[in-house]
């Protein structure tokens, strides 16, 4: 369930993951008993795991050099279109993406925003009103300027998105400034202070107007993305590859880039496989956070280089669904003793010490240690199954029932099967039943967002800003059981409704950090999910391969390893030796 | 020309099942391809209006008649998720598939007839029980064994093949690295075919070489290889061309496996993402080409008898 990733997790992790539009929120499950430890940064092994993270930077002596061609295996294939308000946009779709197209905005080294496609971004004192001022001299693919109108295109396109549509539902209007071209007013209907960080994700791909046009009319043009990034659309076969080739008039081809002649993204959903095509060189690149193979490729050190980062990564979790209606109104899991029972049954560390080869940090809340909110200490039960069992008992006994039942469900896969098992063996130390169930892939997200389920493994809520998670956990994305509902556990508690408020409105950076940690205290006296491990990204490449961790911001600086998305990349800066 | 028609409307027969039951079944599927389409972002209601724009609210009978309607005209129609059309699926995919089974039923013919011709011709001698017997082993053994035990050892041990296919490369545009993609999965394919192959053909020529005429041959001093291969062999094959060809079926069924096994881009792969996201379409259109492919293999096959056979030539001629 958590190494060797099922379709169906990549699955969901592509589904609800087109809605981490602010830089990395994707979610896949992850298993609901296994965890792990380690992995911390992109250079640095965690104390308690053996080292073995390569440094990927080109030495300043080391000239780059230009030409040759990368192939990387992904773990997913990105759904639907290609166009940027259309794409399911998982982990491994961003990578893709950035062949083709550039951001809005980009997250730098510090975490702060720079302007990428932008020449400027600035808000009115208010925050109420953001004007994004278009770089000069960019052209898509296809000869079309890229201006304000350009913006306002993509922007207004993902205004009416199914999925995009809710990230940037505080948006009011968007529209080019009449005294210039160049300019876009954005107005919101609230105030809005991380929006530029929206801007470096899926929302922030600018695609030409052009093309975009044309696929409107034709929906086969779709899949054929036209933008200005540093590489151009070749082909596509679904399932099967995505390929691209160097952009000779990028816009920062003064600065080297692209080095590569030519990308190939190939989706493979099983990890070991990813791994054996970089160690017989069928590939030159892969991601993986499956722990297994990180731990395979450590061993591997002399064949194939490895980073690892966990930064602003996701957190891998056991969902409960808390909606207190319907035929979940009678549900145990409603009642804080029970969750809090589970969370003190829940040994996080039983699976990932053995089965997962300690990779992954052990988690705490849904803010790992890089992210804004992140607390040593939340509240969280830590592992007693005598105090977990007094919580039940105490249930039992004010109920006057003898049981408490619960139903895990996860997907059919062997891993999974098995982790399952381990969870129900831990719940029944507690007094607590855990039936096990399981549904098919393409029924899960469904289930996910009807809210029919009662306990489900799950991973989700990366990202470099805690404003990203809004749609998860604010009640406004509540729906009623059985409508389609990204908060999909119906969490509605006014302290976190609260807080996610004051995050979106407050330009304080203390304020923020504050709101954020209530959040993840009130997540861990709450228990309103068990938290299983912070999900680590391993970089698996030939040793040919660098410039992995080099990108530049374009007016100077460095920009954030993955653009703050874990196990993600800017293929601009790749190169390749001879 | 009437044997021609009678296969032309059982052609036509088994398509209409095939699909039929096809296009019911799919649609048991658990899963929906309108919310994977929309990534989860949409509403019921704007779901539904998906649905009603792609026909998926008709009665499914209705569905199927509008299905079939454009599948004659060749329009194979759009996949539910993404926006490409199934034709395109097909282009990329059925040329994978085609040289999969083709090199598995090469590489299980080459080697099965041979072994084949040589135990009848050696029937009862210790390597005819050693062949027997090494094959009732492979007999038993399916493809998703032989897959990973053939890419330990010629993949991680010997570095020889691919573990995992590279992007689809046609034999015309690079014959070295087509073969060093393909070898492993038809080998895999092949392994399962050959015993069945070289079996049936040891029996049927153990009893064509008891046959007068092959006496007479042997009496007239002709050499063995000639008398194997040039009168015993020929009518030693019905047996080994029917089970060849309705073995497609089962190298469709192979393929499968080994396409998701060692990455290579064919139907079979295709299929299965399809069934897992529900996209009725594309696993339509799919079945209805392996299904035409199924039946036109046979009807090739039932014509090869009287290419091999004057009698049944005759005999069709005279009906």
């Amino acid at each position: 369930m958590q190494t060797k990733k099922s379709k169906t997790l990549i699955k969901l992790a592509a589904v609800v993951g087109g809605l981490a539009i602010v830089v990395g929120a994707c979610s896949s499950t992850k298993s609901t008993t296994a965890t792990t430890k380690s992995g911390d940064t992109t250079t640095s092994a965690a104390p308690n795991t053996v080292a073995s993270t390569t440094q990927n930077t080109t030495p300043p002596e080391v000239k780059p050099v230009a030409g040759g061609k990368l192939t990387m295996a992904i773990e997913a294939e990105s759904d639907s279109a290609w166009t940027p308000a259309k794409v399911i946009c998982a982990i491994s779709c961003h990578t893709v993406a950035r062949s083709v197209y550039d951001t809005l905005t980009l997250v730098a080294a510090d975490t702060k925003i720079a302007p990428n496609l932008l020449k400027s971004f600035t808000p009115s004192a208010d925050y109420k009103t953001w004007t994004l001022v278009a770089r000069s001299g960019v052209k898509f693919h296809d000869g079309t300027p890229f201006d304000g109108a350009a913006i306002a295109d993509n922007l207004q396109r993902h205004q009416k998105a199914f999925l995009t549509g809710k990230a940037v539902k505080d948006v009011d209007t968007v529209a080019v400034d009449p005294k210039d071209p160049m300019s876009v007013i954005v107005t919101m209907k609230r105030p809005w202070v991380s929006f530029p960080v929206y801007l470096a994700g899926q929302i922030g791909y600018m695609a030409s107007p052009t093309w975009l046009k044309a696929a409107d009319a034709d929906a086969t043009l779709e899949t054929k993305p036209v933008g200005t990034g540093p590489f151009i659309f070749k082909e596509y076969v679904k399932n099967d590859h995505f390929t691209a080739t160097k952009n000779k008039n990028y816009w920062r081809a003064a600065e080297g880039y692209p080095y590569l002649d030519e990308v190939t993204f190939r989706p493979l959903d099983d990890s070991p496989q990813r791994l054996k095509g970089v160690e017989g060189g069928t590939f030159d690149i892969t991601h993986t956070s499956s722990g297994k193979e990180i731990v395979l490729a450590r061993a591997e050190k002399d064949k194939v280089g490895i980073i690892e980062t966990s930064k602003y990564g996701e957190t891998g979790y056991v969902l409960l669904n808390v909606a207190n209606e319907g035929d979940n109104a009678t549900s145990p899991i409603l009642d804080k003793r029970i969750r809090c029972g589970m969370a003190y049954a829940y040994d996080n560390n039983a699976l990932n010490s053995t089965k997962y080869g300690n990779v992954d940090k052990l988690a705490n809340g849904p803010f790992s240690p890089d992210q804004i909110g992140y607390l040593d200490d939340t509240g969280y039960p830590k592992f007693d199954v005598a105090k977990g069992k007094a919580l039940v008992d105490a249930y039992k006994a004010e109920k006057g029932v003898t049981t408490v039942t619960v139903k895990l469900t996860t997907t059919p896969s062997p891993d999974s099967q098995e982790d399952q098992t381990v969870f129900a063996d831990q719940m029944k130390q507690v007094g607590i039943d855990a039936t096990l169930d399981n549904i098919a892939q393409g029924q899960y997200i469904v289930a996910a967002l009807q809210g029919k389920f009662q306990v489900f493994a799950w991973r989700n809520h990366g990202g470099v800003d805690p404003d990203a998670q809004r749609i998860w956990w604010h009640s406004e994305a509540a729906d009623p059981l059985g409508a389609f509902a990204l908060n999909f556990g119906r969490i509605k508690d006014a302290t976190i409704d609260k807080q996610l408020d004051i995050i979106r409105e407050s330009a304080d950076p203390a304020v923020r950090k504050t709101a954020a940690e209530t959040i993840n205290k009130t997540f861990g006296t709450e228990c309103y999910n068990l938290w299983s491990t912070w999900t680590t990204w391993g970089l698996i490449f030939n040793t040919k391969i660098h410039g992995i961790q080099d990108y530049k911001l374009p007016d100077g600086g460095e920009a954030a390893f993955g653009s703050g998305i874990a196990g993600t990349f800017q293929i601009a800066a790749v190169w390749k030796e001879a | 020309m009437k044997f021609f028609l009678r296969k032309l409307v059982r052609l036509l027969v088994v398509l209409f099942v095939v699909t039929f039951i096809t296009f019911i079944s799919v649609r048991w599927l658990p899963g929906d391809p309108i919310v994977i389409k929309t990534g989860g972002g949409a509403t019921k209601a704007q779901v539904e209006v998906i649905r009603n724009y792609y026909g998926l609210n008709k009665p499914v009978l209705t569905q199927y008649w509008v299905w079939l309607g454009r599948a004659v005209t060749g329009d194979l129609g759009e996949s539910l998720v993404n926006p490409i059309k199934v034709t395109t699926y097909l282009k990329h995919t059925l040329p994978v598939s085609l040289l999969l089974m083709f090199w598995a039923q090469f590489l299980a013919l080459t080697l099965a007839i041979p072994l084949g011709i040589f135990t009848a011709y050696r029937a009862g001698s210790n390597t005819d029980r050693a062949v027997n017997t090494v094959s009732f082993g492979l007999l038993s053994i399916p493809e998703y064994v032989y897959a990973p035990l053939l890419v330990i050892l010629f993949a991680v041990k010997f570095h020889v093949f691919r573990a995992v296919s590279e992007v689809y490369v046609a034999p015309w545009d690079s014959p070295y690295r087509h073969f060093k993609n393909f070898f492993l999965p038809a080998a895999t394919l092949a392994l399962v075919q050959i015993p069945v192959y070289m079996r049936l053909l040891r029996t049927d020529m153990v009893a064509t070489l008891q046959m007068d005429y092959i006496t007479m041959a042997r009496a007239k001093g002709l050499s063995t290889l000639r008398i194997l291969f040039r009168h015993a062999l020929r009518p030693s094959c019905f047996s080994l061309l029917t089970v060849a060809a309705v073995n497609i079926g089962a190298l469709i069924g192979g393929s499968f496996v080994v396409e998701n096994f060692f990455e290579l881009n064919g139907i079979g792969k295709t299929t299965i993402v399809a069934v897992l996201d529900s996209d009725y379409t594309v696993v339509q259109g799919v079945v209805l080409v392996v299904a035409v492919g199924f039946v036109i293999s046979n009807f090739l096959v039932d014509m090869s008898y009287s290419l091999l056979d004057p009698r049944i030539r005759d005999a069709r001629s005279v009906a």
